[in-house]
């Protein structure tokens, strides 16, 4: 009875130290885990903060990064800008040469010919102007001489007119 | 031409006008002799002497056949045309178709056209030929 009894207590004592053990070895645990917990809080915050101050940067670096870049692109569009500018001058300005030379070829011969048929039908008109003229100052002198012959000679004119046409048809 | 009344009528024609005038009187004579009046119209104050003998030839009243004798010899006698400068005097006129009726032996009617632009003398045509005597064409320049 008494080894039960001594044995139960044996046991009671080993299950005591084994509890407190376990009391200890979970405090122990507890305590592990809250350090861990904590180290691991303080680095992700670290971590974060690490983050957020890269991510600062690289913004900054991204915004002067463009900037930069866009800076480049202006001066680029610009310089090409000026660039097709003067060629497109250049090029406008030999094609509006061309055609003013032409445009001024095409006047002055056009000007030319316009010249020449002026000349032609001024010398044309005149010869007309002339020719009319001729004609009524001839109508004019025949009209005065019909009138003014006398009937006497006017039959005079006639009767010989007449006698030579006989003569050339008998002969 | 064998009716003497109506010789005498061609003797004293001398324009075409007058010719035309008497074939008038004498195609309308077929069916109605004319009145001396209708006869003093047609032929008008210059043909005084067709005029009588145009009374002459009806008053013997002639046949119908001496009509269309008449007719026939009218339409075929000789016409000379004559373009001058001016109006010409009655005695002219008779002068110078008695010219061309002595030339040719017979009798003919003058066609007279004025043309002052021809300033004096005459075209003639006559039996198909023309005959340029005219003071314009030395004026022109011509030949």
């Amino acid at each position: 009875m008494d080894l039960i009894l001594l044995v139960c207590i044996i046991n009671g004592i080993v299950l005591s130290f084994l509890y407190v053990r376990f009391i200890r070895f979970t405090r122990i645990m507890k305590k592990e885990e809250d350090r861990i917990l904590h180290r691991t809080k303080k680095q992700a915050e670290m971590i974060v903060d690490t983050a957020d101050k890269q991510e600062g940067s690289l913004e900054r670096s991204l915004a002067e990064s463009r900037k930069k870049m866009t800076e480049v692109f202006e001066e680029q569009v610009e310089k090409d800008a000026k660039k097709i500018e003067k060629e497109l001058d250049s090029r406008l300005s030999a094609y509006t040469q061309s055609v003013f030379t032409r445009v001024d070829a095409h006047i002055a011969q056009s000007l030319t010919r316009i010249d020449t048929e002026l000349a032609a039908y001024k010398n044309q008109k005149i010869e007309r102007l002339d020719e009319k003229v001729n004609e009524q100052i001839k109508k004019a002198a025949k009209t005065a001489l019909v009138r003014g012959l006398p009937l006497s000679v006017h039959e005079k004119i006639v009767d010989k007119a007449i006698k030579e046409a006989l003569s050339e048809i008998n002969g | 031409m064998d009716n003497l009344l109506f010789v005498s009528v061609l003797k004293h024609l001398v324009t075409l006008d007058q010719r035309d005038s008497v074939l008038s009187l004498l195609s309308g004579s077929m069916e109605k002799t004319p009145s001396k009046s209708e006869m003093c119209a047609a032929v008008g104050d210059t043909g005084v002497l067709v005029q009588k003998s145009l009374l002459d030839f009806f008053s013997g009243h002639p046949s119908a056949t001496v009509i269309e004798d008449a007719i026939n010899h009218l339409e075929h006698m000789p016409v000379i045309r004559l373009t001058i400068a001016f109006p010409p005097s009655a005695e002219a006129v008779l002068r110078w178709k008695n010219q061309f009726c002595d030339t040719f032996g017979e009798s003919c009617i003058l066609d007279i056209t004025k043309d002052e632009g021809l300033v004096g003398g005459a075209v003639v045509d006559m039996k198909g030929k023309v005959f340029r005597h005219v003071l314009a064409d030395g004026m022109d320049g011509e030949s």
